[in-house]
């Protein structure tokens, strides 16, 4: 969407609404919901919810579309959004989830504890495999080649490491959890 | 539920695919959560995070546009290795990035979610219309009024029997109408989509790793997501492909066929029970690798 085609299209989406054409206001939901609801979900943390914080993103859009004179649809939403944050973060039972600067956590905090994270960083401590160092050189963001090197194999034989190590990851994970 | 990350593809193209997903999903603040951990629980030399321009020098409005197979290898370890890049990048193509990035499948639950969100600010707006006084909510325009104006008391009694009619029809038509798949390639909008050859194709290449969202086990299911994404496969050699040029539409329509009959004979070994569903299933896995790995290749070579 936000192109330079699709955002002057967004514009003439804003004017036909302005002109009392609602279905323009449907086209800007269906290009942007998807969008919006996906940028606040990793910013939305405890009791907050990336869907329930779109929707008053849209019904502050929608009271604040009669008098739009932006250049770009696409940064005022999420200008809308980035505010709208704030506010939730400023109220006193969601403070503790914010900091000091921004409503943007330093170290994200987790929705739910994943169990499942636990028992693998526990398993990446365990098990000694080089099948399991493949796996984790591709975090470290190696790639095939110096994988191959590191290990003195032949780059052929690097997905079949990192397979086996993620299944020795997974088994190891699965046991854990039962 | 396993860790995200023991999800992430070998093949750079699959790895391209997947964080692409990732980043328009709603998991990326998990996937980032966990690769911190990941990066945490081993000691490491001390080394700053680039911002995202440092670290895609150049290639930002690449990246917004064509997606994330502008990388190499090299660069895409880059965002597994700094996991807050993923964040900064997740904003950037959500602000700015091209329609390519509206391509790029949704999970289901996801596309679900949002259908019920639609709905619900739908009523909400309904009630906000003071707020907006120049404007009606959004409801429909002119419901029709049971009573008329002149009802005498027979007119309105068939009337109400024309509308009980209508409305029984209506819903038996809904509740038994065929269900047509709305991922791969009968995902909404990807078959009309303005985007170059290349693109197209990518966007074809991508749509089709829809089929690996859901790991079904069970016969029914696999066979059940086999006939949709075959579905899929008759969609895409009926489309008119108006992106492509006549010699790419007609390699594109080809291989579908092609495609399309290695499913299903892969469907009729499982109805016929001569393979188990996980053998079907891999197999199946490893044709749509190959479909998404050949549309891949043609991209690169018409761009």
């Amino acid at each position: 969407m936000p192109d330079q085609q699709t955002s002057s299209d967004s514009l003439q989406l804003v004017a036909r609404f302005q002109a009392g054409d609602q279905s323009a206001f449907d086209e800007l939901y269906r290009r942007y919901a998807a969008r919006l609801v996906a940028f606040l979900s990793p910013k939305c943390l405890g009791p907050l919810d990336a869907f329930d914080v779109s929707q008053k993103v849209w019904v502050r859009v929608w009271q604040a579309l009669p008098s739009f004179r932006n250049e770009s649809f696409s940064g005022w939403i999420f200008a809308i959004a980035r505010n709208l944050l704030k506010d939730e973060y400023k109220r006193p039972h969601l403070k503790a989830e914010s900091l000091s600067e921004g409503f943007e956590p330093v170290t994200p905090i987790r929705k739910n504890p994943s169990i499942s994270m636990d028992a693998m960083l526990d398993c990446l401590k365990m098990l000694k495999s080089p099948y399991v160092d493949a796996v984790q050189d591709t975090l470290d963001g190696l790639t095939t080649e110096e994988i191959a090197d590191k290990h003195g194999i032949g780059t052929d034989n690097v997905d079949k490491w990192r397979f086996r190590g993620r299944n020795l990851i997974k088994d190891c994970v699965q046991q854990k959890l039962s | 539920m396993k860790p995200i990350l023991l999800h992430i593809p070998d093949s750079l193209p699959e790895r391209q695919a997947w964080l692409e997903r990732q980043l328009v999903g709603l998991e990326l603040g998990e996937l980032v959560v966990e690769l911190q951990a990941v990066h945490q629980s081993r000691p490491q030399n001390e080394v700053s995070t680039p911002s995202l321009e440092e670290a895609f020098v150049g290639l930002l409005p690449q990246i917004m546009e064509h997606g994330l197979s502008v990388l190499t290898e090299k660069q895409l370890g880059l965002l597994l290795k700094n996991p807050s890049l993923l964040r900064e990048l997740q904003d950037a193509v959500l602000e700015h990035g091209s329609y390519y990035w509206d391509t790029v499948p949704r999970s289901e639950e996801f596309e679900q979610r949002l259908a019920d969100s639609r709905e619900i600010l739908s009523t909400e707006l309904a009630g906000q219309s003071t707020l907006a006084p120049a404007l009606n909510p959004i409801r429909p325009e002119h419901a029709p009024s049971v009573t008329g104006r002149s009802g005498s008391p027979r007119r309105l009694a068939l009337k109400l029997v024309a509308i009980a009619a209508a409305l029984f029809v209506g819903i038996t038509f809904w509740m038994t109408r065929p269900s047509v798949p709305t991922w791969g390639f009968d995902r909404s909008g990807i078959l009309s989509a303005n985007l170059s050859s290349a693109e197209y194709l990518n966007a074809l290449a991508t749509a089709a790793g829809d089929w690996f969202n859901k790991r079904p086990e069970e016969k029914t299911a696999v066979a059940t997501r086999l006939r949709q994404f075959i579905h899929g496969c008759d969609t895409l050699i009926n489309a008119p492909h108006s992106q492509l040029s006549p010699e790419d539409r007609a390699w594109l329509i080809e291989r579908c066929r092609i495609w399309k009959s290695k499913l299903e004979s892969q469907l009729a070994d499982l109805e016929a029970k001569r393979s188990s569903a996980a053998e079907v299933r891999d197999t199946a896995d490893k044709t749509i690798l190959d479909l998404q790995n050949a549309l891949r290749e043609r991209a690169k070579r018409v761009a």
